[in-house]
This record gives structure tokens, C-alpha cells and sequence, in this order.
């Protein structure tokens, strides 16, 4: 039984080795075109469509103005979505 | 060689007992292309998000007014040049436009298209966009997310924007950005900065923001308090705490998943764990048997462990492949929808190839190692018992 | 061959539910002798053979098989014991059902570092003995019983056992299948095997080939065991 199994394990090893071979040829092309938008617009700010709201950091503990310490924080998700 | 009969016999009995097996794959299957398929999306944000921080700017300043970010005076530009250890000294001009009626929002980017650096990056950006034709006629250009929703409301080729002074704006839509770039680019509106300004009601001496670097990273601490100091108003966003920002980003939801996969793996490595105990289970009968004809505990035990490693190995591997053409070839339909919310406009994120080889050797560990163990400790428990009562 | 000496068995010794299946059994085996222990079901035949075939251990006593003690051994000296010199044919067969006959037959060899090749003809040789080779291939449920009996004798001599060991093994068989077993044993028994079948089919009774009936009652031997030639008693194996 030997000759079946050892055809299931190429095939397995073949679908890993295609994976592998997309992996290392796509590289991270992809990531150049984001890369050449932010150069234009020189912001690196995710877009609100791939936004949700991560509780821990809305609750930012960190006075924003050391000269202000009373003042309210200010949401600090308009640092990263650009609000 | 002596081992090949019992690997002849260990691929025999796998084959011939496909379908015991079979269930135990498919759950293990769907669990870790779940898992590795929440694993690929939130590295492959991460990274993508990571990389573009590295071309922020270190430092950038605001005005706020009643804790609320205002428009920046552009002669803070010439206080802060001021300061030593402050070099690429530079001025941004955005905002969000909100259409009303559908309660959306646009990115609307200022780009200062008679600086050559940027109308050089602009060229690279938009292959066939001829420049000069850009500037002379009012004109921008959008992400797909945009482009879409504009469609949708039969803007085809022009959209008009509204002034805070009541005035209209009917802006050219030239070009689309590319589709690859949708994770930052799908609500962005690319236009000549005075154009934008002249959308938000900015005025020339006013920008949105400031941005400058400071190499010597020894310095940042000072740089703040200076800042401090010089504009009483002031507010400073780090680049650390951007990055910061972004690590936590997609962890929530990750760390959400995980408890589901915990609770998912518990559950079924008990199942199988109560399947192989079973008192009249065939796996019991098949031990007494081969103890009975003279395989000591070590060996079976041994045919036990490959049998179930090869069960894991192909399971694991299959998982994590599906998940890589899930997630990087077909864009993960389903689960980036979950995954990255909805909000805005709609979205469609390709995501960029990054896969996190020690955090996918932990999540084998973590599913290798019980599954064994549910399935090695009855067989044990069967093998020391005396074969005749395994074979009842 | 085989030396049993005040061999006892308890179950569940030391709780209210003890259970003594065999009581002090002094029983000597020659080699090449064929032995038949009768006696009705709860007798001991089936536990006195466990322990010659070191599948249990005895609660107290020896037993001695071709000079080695195996009342006390570990259990991968039992198993290697099982492994190379006993051959055990059950009542009920006990074969993996999810495997055909050749591969059935092959199992007590796959530890045993031989070659894939030399173990095929090894099981071939033992399939033809068992006059079931036409059936290599079959599957093992798709058998009769008596073709079933017939893969459990190959498997039992495939790896050329010195003592075999049956334990009603004509129980689900017919008449018919049951003297193609009897006639199996006929020829084991020319071959110089030592054989000790645990039986109570009637059928056994009055064999020309079979040296010596046991009769067992309430885990006692109750006609004498009768002792083997003083020379068979230093008999190796």
C-alpha cells in the first residue's frame, strides 16, 4: 500500500510547493502599489472601510497635552484613520 | 530495510481505515484553516499597515481648540524650522468630506502638484495620467471604493462637491487608483491642493497638519517638550504611537478568534479522546488483536503515534494551503468582511502574501500535541490492559 | 515442552467478586505431543490457555515453556514469546476485519526485521498450509467461517511456532469445516508440532493423532494429567 499513499503524499507536497513558489515569486508586489500611494499622498492611514473600533486603545491613558493634563483625551482613533 | 514492512503496514491500515479517519481530518481541517486564515489576514494587515508607517514622517503637529484638532497656522512651519534637529520640515492639507445623503465619508488628499517630487511620484502612481490636462481642468483622482459608490449614484464622470461657503465644485473623475492599493486608498480622493482647499474652506495660510523627522531618536523626548513650549495649543502625534496603535489594531478580533479555537480544539480533542476509550470501539478489538499475536505495547503504541502523526501532518498541511489560497489568491470572501467590518464604503482588500512561520509552528504545537495525546493515552490505557479483554 | 506447577488463577482477587478459574494445575506438555483439554464452558480450558500463551499471568505458581519461565515475564518479553514461538487460533477468530486475508496472515511478522519480500513468502507458504490461498486477496468479512478458521490458522503458523494453541476453535464452525480443521491439526501434528487444543466439541474425542484428553472441571484437572517420557521433560525447543 505503499505506492497509493506515497501519490497522495506528492500531491500534498506538490499543492505546499505551489503555495510556496506563489509565495516567493508574488513577494510583496502587492504592498508597492500601497507604497506608492502613500509617497503621493503622504498619508500611511488605513481607509475607514477597514476600520472597527479597538476598545483598549479608545481608553488611551496618556494625557494628549502634558501642558493641558485636565484636558479630554482625544480619540485616538483619528490618529490612525485620519478622522 | 527492516521498517519498511511496518510503514507498508502503517500506510495499509490508513488506507483501509480511510474512513474512521476521515471525519477527524475534516474538523481538523476547517479548524486550522480558520485559525491560519485569521492568522494570514491580520499579519498580512499588519504588515502592509507597518511598511507604509515606515515613509510617516517621525513627528506631526496640529492646532487643537477645545480639545478638538483645528487647522494648523502655516507659521508654526518657520518656529518649528527653528528647532535644532528637525529636518524634511513639511505640510499636509486633508480632510473628510461627509456626504450627507448617504451618510458617507471621503478622504480628500491635497497634493501639491507644481512640486516636482510630487508630480513625479503622481506620474509613477497613474501611468496614463496626462499632467497637464490634470491641473487645467478641475480634477481628481479616487479609490475604487469611491469610484463605485459614485457610480452607484450615477456620478460617472464628474462629482460636485459643496463649499462651506454654499458654492459647488463639479470635479473631473480622471483615473482610478489601483485596486491593490485599497487599504488605504478605497475612500481616497487625490486632487491639486488648492482645490482641496478650497473644498474644506481652508485658507492659504492654514494647513491641516505638519510634519517633520527627527533622526537622532535620543532627541524625540526634547523635541516634545520644545514643542510644548513654544504653542501652548498644540498637539503631537508620535510615529511610535501610531505603530503602537497599529499593533493592537487587529489583535482584538485575533485574540477573539483564538478563545473560539481553544474552546473549538477542547471539544474536539475530548470527543475524540471519549471515541478512542469507547469500551466496545473497534480500536479497542484491533490492539487486543495484535497484542494477542505478539506486538508488545511499545509497538503499538509506536503504529498508533505514526498513524496519528501522518493524520496530523496531512490535516495541518491541507488547512494551512487552503487557507493560503483562501486568504492570498481568492481574497478571503467571507471572513474579511468579519474580519474587517463594513464600515463606509465597501471594500475589497488584497491581501498582500505574509505568513508568520513561528506563529504557525505554535499553532501546530497546540493542535499536534492534544490531538496525540487524545488519541495515544486510551490506546495506552487498551494496550496494558490483558488482550483478552480488549477483544471481548 | 510445557511445565505448569501449581499454577493458580484469581480474578478480581481481594474483592468480594473473587473468582477462582484455575486451582493449583500440575500439567506437563511434551513437545510434539497433541494435548485436548475437554471440559464444560467455565471449566479453566480457556484461562489455563491464556497463561501458556503468557496473555495473562497466573496469581501464583510456574509455568515453564521449552525451559523459559513465562509466568512472571515483562510484558515485551511476553509479547516477543507470543511473537516467535506461540501460534493462537481463537474461538472467534479475532481478525482484523478492515484487512484481506494475505495481510491478515502477515501481522505477527511485521515487527520481526524481515525483508517486505521474505515476509510474503513467508505468509504464502502459511496460506497454502491453511489451504486458503485462492482467498489472499479477499477481505476478511467476506469470508465463511470456515474460511475465516482457515486465515486464523495461517496467520497462527506463518511464523513457524513451535506450540500452537487453539481455544474452541471449532465453536462457529459446521460439521464440515470442522473436520477440514481437524484434518489441519492431523497434519500439524505430523509436522512435529506440539499442539494443546481447548475444546468441548464432542468431535475431538477418540482422534487417532491426539496423544492425550485432559478433562477439566471447576479450574481442576480431574483425570490424571498424566506425565510425559522423563526424556521429553528436558526437551528444548
Amino acid at each position: 500500500m505503499i505506492k497509493p499513499f506515497l501519490g497522495w503524499v506528492a500531491a500534498l507536497l506538490l499543492c505546499v510547493g505551489g503555495v510556496a513558489v506563489h509565495y516567493l515569486a508574488q513577494g510583496k508586489h502587492a504592498q508597492e502599489e500601497v507604497r506608492q500611494v502613500v509617497r503621493v499622498t503622504g498619508l500611511p492611514v488605513p481607509s475607514l472601510s477597514v476600520a472597527y473600533y479597538e476598545p483598549r486603545v479608545l481608553f488611551y491613558e496618556n494625557a494628549a497635552n502634558p501642558a493641558y493634563p485636565q484636558m479630554q483625551i482625544i480619540n485616538r482613533m483619528d490618529l490612525v484613520y485620519a478622522k | 530495510m527492516q521498517n519498511s514492512a511496518f510503514f507498508h503496514f502503517l500506510t495499509l491500515l490508513l488506507f483501509k481505515q480511510r474512513s474512521k479517519h476521515i471525519g477527524a481530518v475534516l474538523i481538523s481541517v476547517i479548524i486550522i484553516f480558520l485559525l491560519s486564515s485569521v492568522l494570514f489576514i491580520s499579519s498580512s494587515l499588519q504588515y502592509s499597515l507597518m511598511d507604509t508607517l515606515e515613509g510617516e514622517a517621525d513627528f506631526s503637529v496640529s492646532r487643537i481648540q477645545a480639545g478638538k484638532a483645528v487647522n494648523t497656522p502655516v507659521e508654526w512651519m518657520e518656529k518649528i524650522m527653528e528647532i535644532n534637529g528637525i529636518s524634511g520640515l513639511t505640510s499636509r492639507v486633508y480632510g473628510r468630506y461627509f456626504f450627507a445623503p448617504r451618510e458617507r465619508s471621503f478622504l480628500i488628499v491635497g497634493v501639491d502638484l507644481f512640486d516636482e517630487q510630487n508630480s513625479r511620484q503622481m506620474q509613477k502612481l497613474a501611468e496614463r495620467l496626462d499632467l497637464k490636462a490634470f491641473l487645467s481642468e478641475e480634477s481628481m483622482l479616487v479609490g475604487e471604493g469611491v469610484k463605485k459608490f459614485l457610480e452607484k449614484h450615477y456620478y460617472k464622470s464628474y462629482f460636485t462637491f459643496k463649499t462651506p461657503q454654499g458654492r459647488f465644485k463639479k470635479v473631473k473623475i480622471v483615473q482610478m487608483l489601483p485596486s491593490q492599493a485599497n487599504l488605504v486608498a478605497n475612500d481616497i480622493i487625490i486632487m491639486p491642493i488648492d482645490l482641496a482647499r478650497e473644498i474644506f474652506g481652508i485658507s492659504e495660510d492654514e494647513v491641516t497638519n505638519i510634519t517633520f523627522n527627527v533622526p537622532n531618536d535620543a532627541e524625540w523626548d526634547n523635541i516634545v517638550a520644545k514643542l510644548h513650549l513654544l504653542f501652548y495649543d498644540v498637539r503631537v502625534v508620535e510615529k511610535r504611537e501610531i505603530k503602537k496603535a497599529y499593533e493592537n489594531l487587529y489583535n482584538y478580533k485575533g485574540g477573539l478568534f483564538l478563545i473560539l479555537y481553544l474552546v473549538t480544539i477542547v471539544t474536539f480533542i475530548l470527543i475524540l479522546y471519549q471515541r478512542y476509550s469507547m469500551v466496545y470501539s473497534t480500536e479497542r478489538k484491533e490492539i487486543g488483536i495484535l497484542r494477542a499475536v505478539g506486538w508488545s505495547i511499545r509497538e503499538i503504541l509506536k503504529l498508533k503515534f505514526y498513524e496519528n502523526l501522518i493524520i496530523v501532518l496531512v490535516s495541518f498541511l491541507l488547512g494551512v494551503v487552503f487557507a493560503y489560497l483562501y486568504v492570498f489568491i481568492w481574497d478571503a470572501p467571507l471572513l474579511s468582511r468579519i474580519f474587517l467590518g463594513g464600515a463606509n464604503l465597501s471594500n475589497h482588500v488584497e491581501f498582500v502574501p505574509v505568513v508568520k512561520f513561528g506563529l504557525l509552528g505554535s499553532i501546530f504545537l497546540f493542535y499536534a500535541v492534544p490531538f496525540l495525546a487524545a488519541v495515544l493515552i486510551p490506546a495506552w490505557k487498551i494496550a496494558v490492559t490483558p488482550p483478552k479483554e480488549a477483544m471481548l | 515442552m510445557v511445565i505448569l506447577e501449581k499454577v493458580s488463577k484469581v480474578y478480581n482477587e481481594g474483592t468480594t467478586q473473587a473468582f477462582e478459574a484455575l486451582k493449583e494445575i500440575d500439567l506437563h506438555i511434551a513437545g510434539g505431543e497433541t494435548v485436548v483439554l475437554s471440559g464444560v464452558s467455565g471449566s479453566g480450558k480457556s484461562t489455563l490457555l491464556s497463561l501458556i500463551a503468557a496473555l495473562d499471568k497466573p496469581s501464583s505458581g510456574k509455568i515453564e515453556v521449552g525451559g523459559e519461565l513465562i509466568s512472571k515475564l515483562p510484558d515485551i518479553h511476553a509479547s516477543a514469546y507470543r511473537a516467535k514461538r506461540i501460534g493462537i487460533i481463537f474461538q472467534h477468530f479475532n481478525l482484523l476485519e478492515a484487512l484481506n486475508v494475505e495481510e491478515n496472515v502477515i501481522v505477527p511478522l511485521i515487527n520481526s526485521g524481515l525483508k517486505t519480500e521474505e515476509i510474503r513468502q513467508k505468509a504464502a507458504k502459511s496460506m497454502e498450509m491453511a489451504a486458503i490461498s485462492h482467498k489472499a486477496s479477499q477481505q476478511v468479512n467476506a469470508l465463511s467461517g470456515g474460511e475465516k478458521q482457515r486465515c486464523a490458522i495461517a496467520r497462527a503458523l506463518v511464523h513457524d511456532p513451535e506450540l500452537i494453541l487453539c481455544d474452541e476453535p471449532t465453536a462457529n464452525l459446521d460439521r464440515a469445516n470442522s473436520l477440514k480443521f481437524i484434518e489441519i491439526l492431523r497434519s500439524l501434528h505430523h509436522m512435529g508440532k506440539t499442539v494443546v487444543v481447548a475444546t468441548h466439541d464432542p468431535l475431538f474425542e477418540g482422534l487417532p493423532f491426539v496423544d492425550r484428553v485432559i478433562h477439566m472441571e471447576d479450574g481442576r484437572i480431574v483425570e490424571p494429567a498424566g506425565a510425559a517420557p522423563s526424556a521429553d521433560l528436558t526437551e528444548e525447543s
